[in-house]
């Protein structure tokens, strides 16, 4: 499950080793004061990872090593030492996150790097005041937000590129059926085709189901966002899941149906299969 | 304040054939237990020990991730 994450540290780890990185390094430190105290580029780590020190110091050197990337100066050491020093709260952020992308750890990995590179790249140092907290709050605030747009993408069926486009449909797909990957001939038909079977099943409550089940967004927000209770939001749900459960018995034969529909509540008595 | 550019550098990942350092420095008479005939080196002075003595950073590559299958044809 960690694989495609373990890998992408073990390749961070293995680029700030090289021969490259500690003469950029070495160079660096003469232009940036904050490096000067440091060795190599492990000793940054270190310091940026261990429970001690100067919370003040830490965060005018991720700064130091922000103003690096921006500013394109050893911009690819800077950035994995960034992705080093913060790998406990990114990595914090991929484990609580993975629910939401349906375990599937490469898209996440994915997302998550193309976030924190984002985040790296716009974050204004001159407002921020915790340099540390910031990259990784907003980290995972964008990597939310694009989650969600792309799922509301998909809800309103407006024209997408191809590859969120694939994603939010995927995602749907498992999250309804536990299938595999969709046809991306038929991307747009297949959308509207879910969307109209999904009404025709629950109603309205269909985007209510997505917005919980599919992507990110929790029972509580669901429920804020269309103006009910919490207990309303969860009593509608419940109800929307067994329709759709049924709704995926009546559509299937005996046999199909042991394989493919998990019925914790709802007993089948028809007729047995031949 | 230098300039700041907004275009995202990609996950940094060395290529296969870097020079990758080994933990630790090495003094010279050390070297030896370390360099072995299927690999490259590369050495770098890293400054001295309490001693004296001059310490080295050893960086090493794999040497058949380097080797051009064309050229032993």
């Amino acid at each position: 499950m960690r694989a495609s994450w373990e890998a992408l540290h073990a390749g961070l780890v293995r680029s700030v080793r090289t021969l490259e990185a500690d003469n950029q390094f070495h160079e660096a430190r003469q232009h940036y004061p904050q490096l000067a105290s440091f060795n190599d580029p492990g000793a940054v780590i270190s310091h940026l990872t261990g429970d001690g020190g100067d919370r003040d110091a830490k965060d005018q050197l991720l700064a130091t090593l922000v103003e690096m990337v921006q500013a394109g100066d050893a911009a690819e050491l800077a950035s994995s030492l960034l992705w080093l020093g913060l790998w406990p709260g990114l990595d914090a952020v991929f484990r609580r996150r993975l629910v939401s992308f349906s375990w599937d750890a490469d898209e996440l990995v994915s997302q998550l790097s193309a976030a924190f590179t984002q985040v790296i790249a716009d974050l204004n140092l001159d407002t921020v005041c915790r340099v540390a907290a910031s990259l990784v709050r907003s980290t995972e605030r964008t990597l939310l937000e694009d989650r969600a747009r792309a799922w509301r993408d998909v809800c309103r069926c407006e024209p997408l590129d191809e590859r969120r486009h694939a994603e939010a449909l995927n995602a749907l797909s498992k999250a309804l059926f536990g299938g595999g990957e969709r046809d991306p001939r038929s991307l747009e038909a297949e959308v509207a085709s879910l969307r109209r079977w999904l009404a025709s099943v629950v109603g309205a409550d269909g985007d209510l189901l997505l917005s919980v089940v599919v992507l990110d967004e929790t029972q509580h927000e669901a429920a804020a966002r269309v103006g009910l209770t919490y207990a309303a939001t969860r009593k509608r749900l419940q109800r929307v899941l067994r329709r759709i459960r049924q709704e995926i018995a009546d559509g299937l034969s005996h046999s199909d149906l042991q394989i493919r529909v998990c019925h914790p509540r709802v007993r089948f008595t028809g007729g047995t299969a031949e | 304040m230098k300039p700041k550019t907004h275009t995202p550098v990609a996950v940094p990942l060395p290529d296969d054939d870097a020079f990758i350092r080994l933990p630790g420095l090495f003094r010279r008479w050390e070297l030896e237990q370390v360099l072995d005939p299927g690999n490259d080196f590369h050495f770098e002075p890293a400054g001295e020990a309490a001693d004296g003595t001059a310490l080295f950073a050893v960086y090493r590559r794999e040497r058949s991730l380097t080797t051009n299958p064309s050229k032993e044809d």
